[in-house]
């Protein structure tokens, strides 16, 4: 085999490779906007959806109907609506609870069938289908917690309903026309010989990092679910090591998304929706902080290191007050929220490193080519 | 087009289908159920017996199975009656508050809630009233452990239960500066099945402790005849209890009808276990709370002549604080509760003062902790120089709490002050933290000035 021969071969998979990972829509550059208002819809439904879920577990009312799927002998649907509305806050949260998820369930069925009408990328499709399946997984595990009364599928239940609304997020990046455009403007640049993206170590330590903060925020989450759902017969030692790991993991997660929203602010021509999330997501994680803190305060009192002081010795936990109950429940809702910022983050950086790392493999396919050329030149002519 | 949609449509049907099949595979879950208490079991082998020695496992069966035959479960209390309607635990406690307060956490369409203690109280407490919940080494002080019988801020004198006002009042207004919070939201009804629920709680608590303090005089013989208490129903069982204790209050001269030897035998245990332990020495302690509460009396005129406490009362109060009342021990001569701060309460001084075991050396009493015990930690006297007092703050209540001492804490009755020399302490407390350290003896801030200012840190 000759040398040329030999250079050959490895650059025909390669060529392939970057031929197959070209988005559909640069192919056919009709956009349609309709699954992305059918996914932002999803995630408006859900949001609701999280703070309702967390007013149930605050208010402990996640067995005032103690049937599934239906509500008191009532098709959940047909239940009276003045009793309920007007009825017991416990049951006006649980059947509320149910009602918003049932949305959330229709939501994303339209979400599958508008992908499928006006799509084009089969993946979308796929995943639209993935997301339908994790919203009626999240509802059986829902009707299960109340069926059989586990604190078990209580914890499952409050970490992938954030799951769910984090990809819901993430999916309407995908849905969304920045998307499109983002693959629009790639093609043209490289038409154009224009120089991508340089993707230098920075951009990719940005790129990996919000994977790491996901997985942490994520992780976070999980343990903040575990102490929430802790049973009454659980053990001291395990809730306090819960404790400490959840007030360690807040403090990382807090200094290291302000690190990062600090890199990605130095970065030079970084995307601004790359900017825009990690500026949010330094405002939510610091909220999130000082929430964090007042869940403390309003269910376990102040730390009685502090209690020199008149204002902190003298307060009194309102238990099961709006205020109480609010508080808590905001806590999760942001914690959802920061998720769901870095889903949203992670998806933005895919697409454009992705497209970038996509670009200068082209751009070394090209001068490969070229140099090839040359040889094939050389050797021939 | 259509290809795909089947092939989405029934893989993910397949898909849910298995997520189906693999959750119907969870059972329900069983229910908590009370946890012995071992701490109390540990310290009775090592007060009573050779440090190699244990007792034997079947006397915990027996406590529990006797117990469970008076007491029932977290999901289904129920209490021992053997007098019938007179009974004075049914007047103590009802069994209809309890069955409110017991069991998982529910409500109806109504608004009706069940399963009280383990929605407000059990992640702290404890589904047995032990005070180790999954939140207490959490907590600063620890979550009151029922089992002692101690309650801290009451209306009655030391080795006196609480009357059910001074637990509604716990409960409704909350302790400041603790993790036992204000629960101004409940129905008065559910208020009244927690308290009831508390001191179910409180006398099977009290009970199992005197079972097992029982235990090393039996040299091997059995608590109880387990056989013959399980093939009787808790009616009979406790019959035979009521049997005994009439016989018992007849003189042992009325004629009762014969019984089986084996059931015999069963009363007598009965009659002790039930009848002397359980009525005798607890329920009849609860019965007449109401009757025991500390009278607080009229203040002198002169004191309440003015809004804050007049000069010569907050001087003679200070004279005791430092002098006969020996306040200043605990408190301080600051009052800023940095006096004595080595003390341990009662709950933890329980097992801590067990012998052999050091409080400096954690291996000392390793095996308490492993027994559920929680890490001991000195109690705190209070810092006087902030107007925030946790047994209340009206005159009354403070009152109380030097005349009677805090039941389970290092802070003592005062029985060698006459309620003059109490009332001239609520006042010199009263002005503490008003009262310039420097400046002059006599020397008052309008505002409170607050241990971090009067230490300067």
């Amino acid at each position: 085999m000759s040398v040329i021969e030999r250079t050959q071969q490895p650059v025909k998979r390669k060529e392939r490779a970057v031929l197959a990972e070209q988005p559909a829509e640069e192919a056919v550059p009709g956009y349609s906007p309709w699954p992305w208002r059918v996914g932002a819809l999803l995630v408006t439904v859900v949001f609701p959806l999280i703070w309702f879920g967390g007013l149930v577990t605050s208010s402990d009312a996640g067995m005032a109907v103690p049937d599934w799927p239906g509500t008191y002998g009532y098709n959940m649907f047909l239940y009276p609506f003045s009793s309920w509305f007007f009825g017991p806050w416990d049951f006006f949260l649980e059947h509320g609870h149910r009602l918003i998820g049932s949305t959330a369930g229709l939501v994303a069925i339209g979400l599958v069938a508008t992908c499928i009408r006006c799509d084009q990328r089969r993946w979308v499709w796929w995943l639209s289908g993935g997301l339908l399946l994790l919203v009626i997984f999240q509802g059986l595990l829902g009707g299960l917690r109340v069926v059989i009364d586990a604190r078990t599928i209580a914890k499952l239940h409050g970490c992938v309903g954030p799951a769910f609304f984090a990809s819901a997020a993430a999916f309407c990046v995908v849905l969304s026309r920045w998307w499109r455009d983002q693959g629009i403007q790639a093609s043209r640049s490289a038409s154009a010989g224009r120089a991508p993206l340089a993707l230098g170590p920075a951009e990719r330590q940005v790129w990996r990092g919000a994977h790491l903060w996901l997985a942490l925020s994520f992780t976070q989450l999980v343990i903040g679910a575990f102490l929430r759902h802790v049973g009454v017969d659980g053990s001291p030692q395990g809730f306090q090591h819960l404790v400490y790991t959840h007030v360690a993991l807040a403090c990382i997660v807090l200094g290291g998304t302000h690190l990062y929203a600090g890199r990605v602010r130095r970065l030079p021509g970084v995307e601004p929706r790359i900017r825009s999330a990690a500026r949010w997501l330094s405002a939510l994680v610091t909220l999130q902080f000082l929430l964090g803190l007042s869940t403390w305060i309003v269910k376990y009192n102040w730390p009685s290191w502090l209690d020199s002081w008149t204002w902190t010795a003298q307060f009194v936990i309102p238990e099961k007050t709006m205020w109480q109950t609010n508080i808590v429940t905001l806590h999760v809702a942001i914690g959802s929220a920061i998720v769901a910022c870095w889903a949203v983050l992670t998806v933005r950086c895919w697409r454009v490193f992705g497209l970038a790392e996509k670009a200068a493999a082209g751009a070394e396919l090209s001068a490969e080519r070229a140099e090839r050329w040359q040889i094939g030149q050389g050797t021939t002519g | 087009m259509a290809e795909i949609l089947r092939a989405l449509v029934s893989k993910s049907v397949a898909a849910v289908g298995l997520m189906a099949f693999l959750l119907a595979g969870c059972e329900k879950v069983p229910s908590p159920e009370f946890r012995a208490n071992r701490v109390e079991w540990v310290k009775q082998e090592r007060l009573n017996l050779e440090a190699d020695q244990q007792f034997a496992p079947e006397y915990r069966e027996q406590v529990d199975t006797l117990l469970t035959t008076l007491f029932g479960t977290p999901d289904e209390p129920r209490l021992p009656a053997i007098y019938g309607d007179e009974d004075p635990l049914n007047q103590l406690v009802s069994l209809d508050r309890l069955r409110l307060a017991a069991g998982p956490v529910s409500s109806d369409e109504k608004g009706k809630h069940w399963g009280l203690y383990r929605e407000h109280c059990a992640h702290c407490h404890g589904i047995t009233g032990d005070g180790a919940g999954p939140t207490a080494l959490a907590l600063y002080p620890y979550p009151r452990d029922f089992r002692l019988g101690k309650y801290k801020f009451k209306s009655t004198p030391l080795r006196r239960p609480p009357t059910d006002a001074d637990l509604v009042r716990v409960i409704r207004r909350g302790i400041p500066g603790s993790a036992m919070p204000a629960f101004t939201t409940l129905p008065e009804e559910e208020v009244l099945a927690l308290v009831d629920y508390v001191k179910y709680l409180t006398i099977r608590g009290e009970y199992e402790r005197r079972l097992l303090a029982e235990l090393p005089g039996l040299e091997g013989e059995p608590l109880v005849d387990l056989k013959a208490l399980r093939a009787g129903s808790t009616k009979q069982a406790t019959a035979g209890a009521n049997a005994g204790a009439n016989q018992k209050e007849a003189g042992g001269g009325s004629e009762q009808p014969e019984l089986p030897a084996e059931q015999e035998a069963l009363n007598a245990q009965l009659q002790t276990l039930v009848g002397e332990y359980l009525y005798e020495e607890i329920v009849d302690r609860w019965s007449d709370r109401d009757e025991s509460i500390t009278e607080v009396p009229a203040p002198p005129a002169d004191l309440m002549s003015t809004a804050a406490p007049p000069q010569e009362w907050v001087a003679k109060g200070r004279d005791l604080f430092f002098g006969k009342a020996n306040c200043v021990q605990c408190h301080g001569a600051t009052g800023l509760g940095d006096g004595q701060t080595q003390n341990y309460d009662d709950w933890t001084n329980d097992w801590l003062k067990t012998p052999g075991v050091d409080v400096l050396s954690k291996q000392t009493y390793q095996h308490f902790l492993e027994a559920g015990a929680l890490p001991p930690r000195p109690v705190r006297p209070r810092n006087l120089r902030i107007p925030v007092y946790r047994g209340g703050k009206a005159p009354a209540d403070i009152y109380r709490r030097i005349a009677n001492g805090i039941e389970g804490t290092p802070m003592p009755s005062s029985p060698s002050l006459t309620p003059e020399e109490v009332w001239a302490v609520v006042a010199y407390v009263q002005a503490m933290p008003y009262e310039r350290l420097s400046g002059g003896d006599a020397a008052m801030s309008a505002r409170p000035v607050g241990g971090r200012e009067v230490s300067g840190k």
